[in-house]
């Protein structure tokens, strides 16, 4: 039960990072190096709000959610939109390049927090309450991580499906050349994309020091599993992506369990998601999104046959 | 209502379209013609800003909007039809309708759409298919209908009735000619077809090489059977 509950609670917090990652490939078409950076930050963000104001992380998630989307907003608006007409192995390269120099300042960050504020901010870790439900304790990660998750993903799909922002939002990934046509202001509608997509990541941000111990660099490791996700799920399939989100948070949880159970070191984790990177590729280039896509390509938004 | 300059448009540095200047009034219909690659496309786009204008201006209602982006030209009532692709595919007929009127307010909004919906009945009953499944004829008659939702005072057309069957071409032409006629519009109206386009226009621009060979009325052109013989390939005119 409890394996089952921690399975659930990280493919949340998975599904929020990679569906921000997906919205970044669906609508600039950008395969965002330096999203994973963006759930560090809000992992930090909760960091120092927990060391400022003493209370529980959680009460953090809006911060997280408003530094992480500041900063996607900012890498799209002096980096990714410069060079947005310059095609996707650019954008791509540019992200890659952002990831180091983003990863270089949560250095220099980490190193003044440690020496000017005392605050431990490298490999640090939240620790969790206990909650009781119905008579069985809980930690609070296993019910925050999922219902956050949740509500925040039914907001997505009310905000892109049921508004006159979302048509926007979904008409600029379709075509921005013909909305812009149409009298659509794009570059304001790409940079709230980009805030969207760095909130979702500052908010899983907040959840995952509660199970790993992050530092500066720790975007890295993220950053393999959520493009395995993508990668598993289609790339730029909002619908694939949440249900490879599950699939990932369950098998490397497992996985995990699995691995200790048999003395075996975790460290082999990124091992995992690199072969579901690799064996996509080579058996089911377009994912899981290859399953209900015609033979004009999967619509990002779809999930089933059209 | 629209004056064109000494307009040279191209991509980069890379010009096409050489100094064309015209002018075009309301509830007129401008036909641009000529062959395969002879910048009337480019043109179109330079007027509307999605190509680089590399000298002379444009001037609508008097107001200089050469460097105005789309968006602000689509405010002061300018609409563009793209040859490619004037629809969203994944989204429904409503949806596209809804993002055409997006800065109206609602109520008003509504009404206009209730108002296209009128002006184009093939679309009604299909307001909640995605477009991606309509047929050729209806996804034009969609984006005509989005371009009109805002009630423009300039339609640009570029190559609407391009791959569609004759038939499909026909009522569509007749429908442009009837929007103008009830909102009084201008059409500049960019055609491969060019004898249907000079039937159907009031004035007619032959460009060739990115350089105006003809101005002038379009019963002229087809009647010039020299020109329309070089440049058009209409043989007989009729």
């Amino acid at each position: 039960m409890e394996l089952l509950l921690e399975a659930v609670s990280y493919s949340g917090v998975l599904a929020l990072a990679s569906v921000g990652l997906s919205l970044c490939i669906i609508t600039t078409k950008v395969s965002n190096f330096a999203h994973a950076d963006y759930v560090v930050i809000g992992a930090y963000s909760a960091l120092l709000f927990k060391a400022f104001s003493n209370l529980t992380p959680y009460l953090s998630l809006p911060l997280a959610a408003l530094v992480g989307g500041l900063a996607a907003l900012l890498s799209y608006l002096l980096v990714f939109e410069l060079l947005r007409a310059r095609g996707a192995v650019t954008l791509m390269i540019a992200s890659m390049a952002l990831d180091l120099v983003i990863r270089a300042a949560l250095q220099l960050f980490a190193d003044y927090a440690q020496s000017s504020l005392g605050i431990f901010a490298r490999g640090f870790v939240f620790r969790d309450a206990a909650v009781s439900l119905g008579g069985v304790k809980l930690e609070m990660l296993t019910i925050a991580a999922p219902l956050t998750s949740l509500s925040l993903l039914v907001l997505l799909y009310l905000l892109l499906f049921k508004t006159k922002l979302g048509i926007r939002m979904r008409a600029v990934a379709e075509d921005a050349e013909l909305a812009e046509i149409l009298g659509v202001n794009v570059k304001r509608t790409l940079s709230l994309s980009w805030f969207i997509s760095g909130a979702l990541a500052g908010v899983a941000g907040v959840f995952l020091p509660f199970r790993f111990s992050m530092s500066p660099d720790s975007g890295s490791f993220i950053l393999l599993t959520l493009f395995a996700v993508v990668t598993l799920g289609g790339l730029g399939s909002l619908a694939g992506t949440l249900i490879a989100s599950c699939l990932m948070g369950f098998a490397e949880t497992l996985l995990v369990y699995g691995l200790s159970g048999l003395g075996v070191s975790t460290a082999l984790r990124p091992l995992f998601a690199f072969s579901v990177i690799i064996f996509t590729l080579l058996l089911q280039p377009r994912g899981l999104a290859g399953l209900w896509s015609t033979e004009r390509g999967a619509s990002p938004w779809a999930w089933r046959r059209q | 209502m629209l004056l064109v300059e000494n307009l040279s448009v191209g991509y980069g540095k890379m010009e096409v379209v050489h100094g064309v200047s015209f002018s075009l009034s309301r509830g007129r219909v401008l036909a641009i013609v000529g062959p395969n690659g002879s910048g009337k496309s480019t043109l179109l786009k330079g007027i509307f800003g999605t190509a680089s204008v590399l000298g002379g201006r444009v001037l609508y209602d008097g107001v200089d909007v050469t460097k105005a982006p789309p968006h602000i030209k689509v405010s002061l009532g300018m609409a563009y039809l793209p040859q490619v692709k004037g629809v969203f595919e994944e989204l429904t007929v409503r949806e596209n309708l809804e993002l055409a009127l997006m800065s109206l307010p609602k109520d008003e909004g509504w009404e206009r759409v209730e108002e296209v919906l009128e002006l184009f009945p093939e679309l009604k009953g299909l307001e909640d298919r995605r477009a991606r499944t309509l047929s050729g004829g209806e996804r034009q008659m969609l984006a005509i209908a989005m371009s009109m939702v805002k009630r423009p005072k300039l339609l640009m057309l570029d190559e609407p009735t391009a791959a569609l069957a004759p038939k499909v071409a026909s009522a569509l032409t007749k429908k442009i000619l009837e929007l103008r006629g009830s909102y009084n519009l201008a059409v500049i109206l960019v055609e491969q077809n060019a004898r249907l386009a000079l039937k159907i226009s009031d004035e007619a621009l032959l460009m060739v090489s990115g350089e105006v060979k003809y101005l002038g009325s379009s019963e002229e052109l087809l009647s010039n059977s020299n020109l329309a013989k070089v440049y058009l390939g209409l043989s007989r005119v009729g």
